[in-house]
């Protein structure tokens, strides 16, 4: 962009650029996205007036967010008509989720390919989806991977047709792969258990399907580790809120996963969730783009206790780095392109499965 | 304006969920589900002398105590807390298109309170949740019907969704279905072919006593809506003509004059079968959230002007005038709560 053609003026004079220094940076641009499904939740806020949530876009501080928005234009993908202006001198991607956003994450890969700086790039996004990432970092020393299938289901039997395919054994958890709550997680220990995820809006998603441990594991050590840019900061908790004891040797084992896990996933802010094995290796649990930011409150649980802690620790490091796309990691190559990730790796929305009926 | 405030009422959809699509200039255009639609022009006419008020079953503004209502939540599947809530808590206020007549519109009760009118075959209906291979096999030996019926999801509209069955084999072609565990309707099927074996089907709107129909489409088959495979090709130079000669019918006046005294809204459209040579009818749906009112398109033709002139603008008209004036509304009218049973028992069990 030339700053002739970026400068406005009412007369038409004085449009001269004499030191080039003063040229502005090309804009930037914030890349939000609607669901595949075209479905958002409303609610209404304190003033009864509607408020509309969009699942699975990455949350940020308020004051990260308030700057981002000030400073850079907001467009929707995919976009209602071909993006023809210059092109953005740097990209925000908003959309966490391949599941919810295949769509937008492919205009925005589409869009922003790998010539220019992008936090949270599309196809870093689509790496994360837990059993792409399960695949990444298979090689990863000292983390174990549980095994796990992504499937659609349309029928009632595709959860035990999903589980017989990949030979799993008794107990195993299903959970919708957008879901960010663990309370969205469903045991299912015997056949008598596949009816109960039949409720609600069931035959319209994607899921998961981990093996799970033969014994229960509720007192289990439990990390989350949130990660901005280059670095890293985890918090320990047992779900039974018995205060987290540090085992020898968790905090070499804990920078090599977390290190190689960085390798691997080319993310500037995401979150993992991890479980200390009696072997001393750490078991994956959750790979999340960002982090979702819990409101404080009494009586909260261990993991959003750590959230919350880990979060007004990201706070400020979050706000440094969206200023510095300088600093963003770079583009993933060609090889992990959206189009060839969800090829590979399935998962587009069926075109038939979940579309919310406009009339 | 002189007159009082009242009130334009709107819900959260009972699921909580609308919506979005990204307009051509990058805006976001948010989509309520099955609300009552007006022209652009008659929405900014109404807001202009009301107050907005949105409902949701966890938070709601004290009830204003308007003079009256405009309720904009016109489907009891999407909207069911709201309209048992403004049943109970707007009283005797006029209510345009009250939730007690909303509710009477679900297409379950719609066609029970239908049975009768004269000179209109109204199919059976039964309200179903396709939650397992045995429900749909279950409501038709539940409701007695014979082959072929209809099945559709409760959210489905312009034909989406719906499936014909024509025998036991067809049961399992609803397995596939993307609505799989929604709230269906299973509807007898009625011929309504003509002789020379078109389908035609019509969209009449009634508002304060007015009837105007506002389209005809035309199709080889049953499944008769825009754009559907097998329309018949230049229908459309004959549909002002064939919207005429039923304007001018005494027998389809007679049958919807029948019908917007049993349904008791003040705005409400009707989609039937019509084989208007043998005065034949047959109800298909009978609800207020049907979409007539379309803005102007930049490159309509004289043409299009002309059928909008013919079939839009008077409605638009008709209905504007009748917002305008409260006290003619159907809740108005002496005996209105009396007649019509509670939003509360009416969707009893939904």
């Amino acid at each position: 962009m030339s700053y002739q053609n970026a400068g406005h003026s009412e007369t038409g004079k004085a449009r001269v650029a004499a030191d080039p220094t003063l040229t502005p940076q090309p804009a930037g641009l914030i890349c939000a996205g609607l669901p595949d499904d075209a479905a958002i939740s409303v609610f209404l806020d304190a003033s009864h007036a509607p408020s509309f949530h969009f699942p699975n876009l990455l949350e940020l501080p308020e004051a990260a967010r308030t700057r981002l928005e000030s400073r850079n234009a907001i467009k929707w993908f995919p976009l209602a008509q071909r993006h023809d202006g210059a092109p953005p001198g740097s990209a925000v991607n908003m959309c966490a989720h391949l599941d919810a956003y295949s769509k937008a994450l492919t205009a925005i890969d589409d869009l922003v390919g790998t010539g220019l700086p992008v936090f949270n790039h599309p196809r870093a996004v689509a790496m994360a989806r837990r059993d792409v990432a399960s695949a990444l970092l298979r090689e990863v020393e000292g983390l174990g991977i549980p095994k796990l299938v992504h499937f659609a289901a349309r029928q009632p039997d595709a959860f035990e047709a999903a589980f017989a395919a990949g030979k799993f054994r008794y107990p195993v958890e299903v959970q919708p792969t957008t879901a960010r709550d663990r309370q969205d997680r469903m045991g299912i220990t015997g056949p008598e258990d596949w009816s109960r995820l039949l409720v609600g809006d069931w035959s319209r998603r994607h899921y998961f399907m981990t093996q799970l441990a033969r014994q229960p594991v509720a007192d289990a050590l439990r990390l989350r580790v949130c990660i901005v840019g280059n670095t890293w900061t985890a918090r320990a908790y047992r779900d039974n809120g018995v205060a987290p004891d540090r085992p020898d040797g968790l905090d070499v084992t804990l920078r090599k996963a977390v290190v190689g896990a960085m390798r691997q996933l080319p993310l500037d802010f995401w979150s993992l969730d991890l479980r200390l094995r009696p072997d001393g290796k750490l078991a994956l649990q959750d790979v999340s783009v960002g982090m979702t930011a819990p409101a404080p409150g009494r009586g909260l649980d261990p993991m959003r206790q750590a959230s919350i802690e880990l979060w007004a620790r990201a706070g400020p490091q979050l706000d440094e780095l969206i200023a510095a796309p300088a600093r963003w990691r770079p583009a993933p190559p060609d090889a992990f392109a959206l189009r060839t990730i969800l090829t590979r790796f399935g998962g587009r929305q069926p075109a038939d499965m979940g579309e919310r009926v406009l009339h | 304006m002189t007159d009082p405030q009242g009130l334009y009422f709107q819900s959260v959809p009972d699921d909580g969920r609308i919506s979005v699509v990204a307009t051509a200039n990058g805006a976001l255009d948010y989509q309520w589900p099955n609300q009552l639609t007006l022209s652009a022009e008659t929405l900014q006419s109404v807001r202009d002398r009301s107050a907005q008020y949105y409902f949701s079953v966890a938070r709601h503004a004290p009830w204003p105590k308007p003079p009256w209502v405009i309720n904009s939540a016109t489907d009891a599947d999407t909207y069911r807390n709201a309209l048992i809530w403004l049943d109970e808590t707007s009283g005797n206020t006029p209510v345009f298109n009250h939730p007690r007549a909303v509710a009477l519109s679900r297409r379950d009760l719609s066609a029970a309170r239908l049975q009768g009118v004269e000179g209109l075959t109204v199919p059976r209906c039964l309200r179903f949740r396709l939650d397992g291979a045995g429900a749909a096999p279950g409501a038709f030996e539940r409701g007695g019907f014979d082959y072929p019926v209809l099945v559709r999801p409760h959210s489905g509209q312009a034909g989406r969704g719906l499936i014909r069955i024509d025998g036991p084999q067809d049961w399992t072609r609803l397995e596939q279905s993307r609505w799989f565990g929604q709230i269906h309707y299973m509807i007898e099927f009625v011929d309504f072919a003509t002789e020379q074996g078109e389908h035609l089907k019509c969209r009449v709107m009634m508002v304060g006593g007015q009837v105007m129909v506002r389209h005809v489409k035309a199709n080889v088959g049953w499944n008769v809506h825009n754009r559907a495979e097998g329309s018949i090709e230049g229908f459309e130079d004959r549909e002002l003509a064939v919207i005429d000669q039923l304007e001018a019918n005494p027998a389809f006046a007679h049958v919807c004059a029948q019908v917007a005294a049993r349904a008791r809204l003040d705005f409400v459209g009707m989609d039937l079968g019509i084989d208007p040579q043998r005065n034949r009818f047959v109800m298909f749906e009978c609800n207020p959230s049907m979409t007539v009112f379309f803005p102007r398109r930049h490159n309509a033709t004289s043409a299009d002007l002309a059928r909008r002139d013919r079939l839009q603008t008077p409605l638009d008209a008709a209905v504007r005038a009748l917002l305008a004036q409260p006290d003619r509304w159907q809740s108005a009218i002496a005996g209105f709560h009396e007649d019509l049973p509670s939003c509360r028992d009416l969707l009893a069990g939904a």
